[in-house]
């Protein structure tokens, strides 16, 4: 099976995407009604939130205050994702049709690029919150406002590779208007 | 560019139509339609040579510079 084209494995992985991004659309809209996070959660000493960049750990039983901001973390983190699979899908849409250099995959690339910075910035800003706000960790449960340079450096990747894409699409268009 | 293709004026002197000089020269309709509209960026040796053999010219005939052309500069390429 080719790996580009129609009937191919991008094609796939498109169809794929296009699912799992009304899946999240979908969960992101619920959590925006529903601004009420799982009961069994809260019955956890500690809960977990692992959200792609996003990544915090804490009490919830520390109050009120501390469940508003998971939820409104999660429900940044899951917009962020929904975002970022919105991007992919677009991307993987003309590899799909055999069309890898597009002209407005260098965009894409590069609005992901931002978006994954953007994550890791509110991130730092929410933990940094957190602290300031003296919803600490319990003793043994990590939690940091240090700058994910990890995100950084995939943001600066994806603006590499959007650069990439854009040479090979001017090349492309130099190729198919040479006769 | 100020590079300016003659084609239609020596296809029209030679009494050819475009379709005959595509399947002749062995290029498709679609590229010997982007080349005489001045639409094409670049040109292969092969295909002027071809161009030039079967419409009896030199690439001077085809291929005329035109300082006072306003086409597409260098930079928009």
């Amino acid at each position: 099976m080719n790996l580009i084209g129609p009937k191919s494995i991008a094609s796939k992985a498109h169809l794929v995407l296009k699912v799992v991004f009304i899946l999240a659309i979908v969960r992101v809209l619920l959590m925006s009604i529903a601004p009420v996070l799982p009961y069994r959660s809260l019955q956890h000493l500690s809960f977990d939130i692992q959200s792609g960049p996003l990544f915090v750990s804490f009490d919830l039983l520390r109050g009120t205050e501390a469940k508003w901001w998971i939820w409104a973390m999660e429900l940044v983190s899951r917009t962020y994702q929904a975002v970022v699979l919105y991007l992919l899908m677009r991307i993987l849409a003309p590899v799909g049709l055999g069309e890898p250099f597009d002209l407005k995959t260098p965009s894409r690339l590069r609005i992901m690029g931002c978006v994954v910075i953007l994550g890791s910035v509110l991130r730092t800003l929410f933990c940094a919150a957190l602290l300031k706000l003296g919803l600490r960790p319990e003793p043994g449960v990590w939690i940091s406002w240090a700058i994910d340079f990890d995100a950084i450096f995939m943001g600066i990747v994806l603006f590499v590779l959007a650069e990439v894409f854009r040479r090979g699409y001017a090349l492309k268009t130099e190729n198919e208007l040479t006769v | 560019m100020a590079i300016r293709i003659h084609l239609d004026r020596v296809m029209l002197e030679r009494g050819i139509s475009l379709t005959e000089l595509a399947g002749r020269v062995g290029i498709t309709l679609a590229n010997l339609s982007i080349l005489k509209s001045n639409k094409a960026r670049a040109i292969r040796f092969s295909t002027l040579d071809a161009l030039c053999r079967e419409l009896n010219c030199s690439p001077g005939d085809i291929l005329k510079y035109d300082s006072s052309g306003g086409g597409r500069s260098e930079s928009q390429l």
